[in-house]
């Protein structure tokens, strides 16, 4: 960092003081994250892993003990792979579209496409619910999924957009005046272009859809996702397996995420490498 | 860009609509079309004019309403204050740490909402040690205690949408041209006056789109209401759910859902009117 | 063409060994992922114990997810054990969920789709008298096949014959309950006999009444000298009106289901309108945590199993039914959930498991606790509708 930024944060004092402050704000982001792994280790006497009573591991060597613990598990994951696979496909074409043409509706869409994320989640479930209810829809997996593939559309297109602005297209026009057929085009060029920004948003959707509270709430009938099982959980008996598999969670996004940043990082510098006129 | 031109004659002007059509036909069946349904239910009460359950829905609920906005907007100004500093931090003076406070900033994401603001409930319990610490310090609120307090409720919403405030501010932060800091110290000297002639204008779109994505999802929130409040810091989404799914009055939870809808959607427009979507992306 | 030289994520000087091995990475986590999604990977072990109808298999359902009862129950209201001993006595299945938190919030979450006719994913359900008694006028419930409970015989003389269930038909006691005063008497340095008790000052912020109207509103006419069994609908609201003064001055720290229980055993609650075998459960968790019924009085109800009129396991339904009505049986569960039986000769299966327990008055009131029980009156729907509303608004719901 050159030496004319570090003043301009203002005198020594005042830099050490901004550090500070943002390690506290850093320090309050972590506090809860902090609660639940540690949380993970606990060995509480009764029901509720609330209060702090014994180091033990017996939770992580029996992570799959409660049956309906796991059911939900399973059922959030299941509904996020089905909604953020759905999603990709819708999201990601809508990002092509919006990136690689000029088109008089674009504006409309960029509009049309920042309301789902401008809508309080207790409306997106509600309006769902109340769709439902006219329909005489049985509520249960396809409620869920449905409701979830809705609310990622937007999130995927979004980012898969924000990644690929500034690619070089050329290269398509590149590959069919060297006689690749549009399929072919599609998949040597296309696709690996714009892989890493579909993972980032798949990632994205994917951790959206497992995190949902509210919206599933309304929409999922008497199924019970890992949201609902927690939120039913501190009422009955909340045992530390829950803090275990938030905490794989945790591990597992983190891994994901590292490998996504270091694959995008890498596929952007080869892409800028393309265009000799770019740096 | 290059891409964006990259059109040309040989596509059908057709194609960027046949791209589109899945997804948005998909948003329009499940997200308008629900809207609207929504609207429906709120507007055609069995009985009575078709305001009805709009004016019952403010004579009855509009104190939550209003309780909900001001919560928001106090958790929205608290994040901002505890956001900025700190994307400010990330942005000038984090150096080769930035991508990894990035991912810090971003940890919350990963673990699950409800059992984050649980973790809360833990953190702030009576016998708990930030409310014995601030107890022995004479700091704590006249209530005696953080946790099923307006100081509680108003912790968990900074806390759990603070990242929606962060992750904007740095983006335009980081987007700000070093010359342009350089040119402006050379020009004002003072780095207070470089920070508010210079970085704070630069920086306000992201400023304003972070606070517009906290505001929301603040202001329709209930989890924290529930878990950290009373009854008596109730929110209006815990009213919407507790009337759509326990009373099942359908037109009056319609209407205060189309309510909050109206209102937040007045604030969107008016920004993106002022400032386009791009920053809210 | 060779499929490397079109690829442009490929640099010039990369090799096409790394984006070999890059797709080789990417098949392996597609499969990973599927595997994770779908259950075939490391939660297939769990697999075998949850539900058969698991998600994911939306196709129909083969046939051995024909013989799973799936049952809801309150919270707290069951050992560790049971279920998995029914499996294996009947050979059947048994989804056990304990979802159950608020009479209305479950019925709200059933009323839509057992009035079209559709199934609510549940064979037995348990709610208490009041609400059974709703579900049987609606006939949302489909009668008990007494061929497959024959223990039925068991069930105690005085809850036989019930008004909203004569012959007790439809319907089955899981157990009896008492509300009454959950405590910490080492937080509160003192004992507590009162129900007014819990409108202190000192306790200010400290206290937790039920979302169950009955139970609440009952308790508080019982402070007031009233009889929740004969009063007026006046004297109810005028109960519902003190919460009400009390509530917005911040007397209360909330309303809950069996949320309360949490925060009674982590110290954030002093003193809880609560279910007597919930404490004892919760004394796990804290060991000084006490039940009482006041000296006022304390309300009596019982919570009833009921097979909703779409299952089509209504016969998996009675076994579960019979197995839990065997007296062995019934005392497991009286041991881990300490309520009152309705199943007889309880007490001498008790004493074999617990002695202690079997002469708790929590499991067998004496006399005079007996005698300050009270059952909540009958409310016609009109009624009930006006209580509900000035209740609701009352704990600010």
């Amino acid at each position: 960092m050159k030496p004319a930024l570090r003043g301009q944060a203002g005198s020594r004092w005042g830099g050490r003081l901004l550090e500070l402050y943002a390690g506290l704000v850093l320090l309050y982001l972590f506090l809860p994250i902090l609660v639940i792994v540690l949380f993970s280790f606990n060995r509480p006497d009764g029901r509720f892993n609330f209060v702090w009573k014994a180091f033990s591991l017996a939770a992580w060597q029996d992570p799959l003990l409660y049956p309906a613990l796991v059911e939900a598990m399973r059922l959030s994951v299941s509904v996020a792979a089905v909604s953020s696979a759905a999603a990709l496909v819708f999201g990601t074409l809508i990002a092509l579209a919006l990136c690689r043409y000029r088109f008089r509706a674009a504006g409309a869409v960029n509009l049309f496409l920042v309301l789902p994320l401008t809508t309080p989640e207790v409306v997106l479930g509600s309006s769902l619910l109340s769709l439902f209810l006219s329909l005489d829809a049985v509520m249960g997996y396809w409620t869920i999924v449905l409701a979830h593939v809705m609310f990622s559309i937007s999130y995927v297109a979004l980012t898969v957009r924000a990644r690929i602005r500034g690619f070089d297209w050329t290269l398509e026009e590149a590959a069919m005046d060297l006689g690749a057929t549009p399929f072919q085009v599609v998949r040597k060029v296309t696709l690996p272009l714009i892989a890493p920004g579909i993972a980032a948003a798949g990632m994205l959707s994917f951790a959206l859809s497992l995190d949902d509270f509210i919206i599933t709430l309304f929409n999922a009938g008497s199924r019970v996702t890992f949201p609902l099982y927690v939120y039913g959980a501190r009422r009955a008996a909340f045992p530390p397996q829950i803090n275990v598999l938030s905490t794989t969670i945790l591990a597992v996004s983190l891994f994901v995420l590292g490998v996504i940043v270091l694959w995008q990082q890498r596929v952007h510098r080869q892409n800028l490498r393309w265009i000799p006129e770019s740096r | 860009m290059a891409g964006i031109a990259a059109g040309g004659s040989r596509r059908s002007a057709l194609a960027p609509y046949l791209l589109l059509a899945p997804g948005i036909l998909y948003l329009l069946a499940f997200y308008l079309v629900p809207a609207l349904s929504l609207a429906r239910t709120a507007l055609s009460p069995e009985t009575g004019p078709w305001y009805g359950g709009l004016q019952h829905a403010l004579s009855d609920y509009g104190m939550h309403l209003v309780r909900s906005f001001q919560y928001a907007l106090t958790a929205t100004v608290l994040a901002a204050l505890l956001g900025y500093p700190l994307a400010y931090a990330m942005a000038f003076r984090a150096g080769r740490l930035k991508n990894l406070l990035l991912g810090l900033v971003m940890l919350p994401f990963f673990t699950t909402f409800l059992v984050r603001t649980l973790a809360w409930k833990t953190l702030l319990a009576d016998e708990g040690l930030i409310v014995r610490a601030l107890g022995a310090l004479h700091l704590l609120p006249v209530e005696g205690r953080l946790l099923n307090t307006v100081w509680g409720v108003l912790g968990g919403l900074t806390y759990n949408f603070l990242p929606f405030m962060i992750l904007p501010i740095y983006v335009s932060l980081e987007k700000i041209d070093r010359r342009h800091l350089e040119a402006a110290q050379d020009l004002y000297g003072a780095p207070a006056s470089v920070f508010r002639k210079v970085v704070l204008p630069l920086s306000l779109p992201g400023l304003l789109a972070g606070s517009l994505l906290t505001f929301i999802p603040a202001a329709g929130d209930f989890v924290n209401a529930e878990l950290l409040g009373t009854p008596n810091q109730k929110m209006l989404g815990s009213v919407i759910y507790g009337q759509f799914l326990t009373v099942r009055d359908y037109p009056l939870a319609a209407s205060l859902s189309l309510l909050l809808m109206f209102f937040i959607l007045l604030l969107v427009l008016a920004y993106t009117r002022a400032l386009g979507t791009e920053d809210l992306a | 063409m060779g499929e490397h030289e079109l690829s442009p994520v490929r640099g010039p000087e990369s090799s096409p060994r790394s984006s070999v091995s890059r797709r080789r990475f990417l098949g392996r986590s597609a499969l990973l992922a599927g595997a994770v999604a779908f259950g075939d990977g490391i939660l297939d072990v769990a697999r075998r114990t949850a539900a058969a109808d698991g998600p994911g298999t939306p196709q129909p359902p083969p046939l051995e997810e024909k013989r799973t009862v799936r049952i809801s129950n309150w919270p707290l209201y069951i050992d560790a054990k049971t279920v998995q001993e029914f499996e294996v006595a009947t050979g059947f299945k048994a989804v056990y969920t304990e979802d159950v938190n608020d009479n209305n919030e479950f019925f709200a979450k059933i009323d839509e789709p057992l009035k079209r006719g559709q199934s609510i994913d549940r064979d037995l359900i348990v709610l208490t008298d009041w609400m059974a008694g709703r579900l049987i006028k609606l006939g949302y419930t489909q009668p008990i096949d007494a061929a497959k409970f024959p223990n039925k015989a068991n069930l105690v003389e005085a809850l036989r014959g019930v008004g909203f269930d004569p012959g007790r038909v439809h319907s089955v006691p899981w157990v009896s309950g008492m509300t009454g005063l959950g405590y910490n008497p080492k937080r509160l340095g003192r004992e507590l006999t009162s129900v007014n008790d819990i409108f202190a000052p000192e306790l200010k912020g400290k206290v937790t009444m039920l979302t169950e109207m009955r139970d609440t509103i009952g308790l508080v006419l019982l402070g007031e000298g009233a009889d929740p069994a004969k009063c007026t609908l006046a004297e109810a609201k005028a109960a519902a009106a003190k919460i009400k003064k009390y509530r917005e001055a911040g007397h209360f720290r909330g309303f809950t289901g069996n949320d309360y229980a949490a925060d009674l055993a982590a110290g954030n609650i002093a003193v809880a309108f609560a279910w007597s075998g919930d404490v004892q459960g919760l004394t796990k968790d804290n060991p000084d945590l006490r039940w009482v019924a006041p000296k006022e009085g304390a309300m009596l109800y019982s919570d009833n199993m009921l097979i909703p009129k779409t299952s089509d396991r209504g016969d998996l339904a009675a076994a579960f039914m019979n197995y839990v009505y065997e007296p062995a049986h019934a005392a497991q569960i009286i041991a881990a959930a300490p309520y009152l039986s309705p199943v007889k000769g309880v007490d001498a299966e008790l004493a074999k498991l617990d002695a202690g327990l079997a002469k708790s008055p929590l499991v067998n009131p004496p006399a005079e606790v007996r005698a300050r029980l009270h059952v909540f009156r009958w409310l016609e729907d009109a009624e009930d509708k006006e209580l509900n509303k000035a209740f609701q608004d009352a704990i600010g719901a």
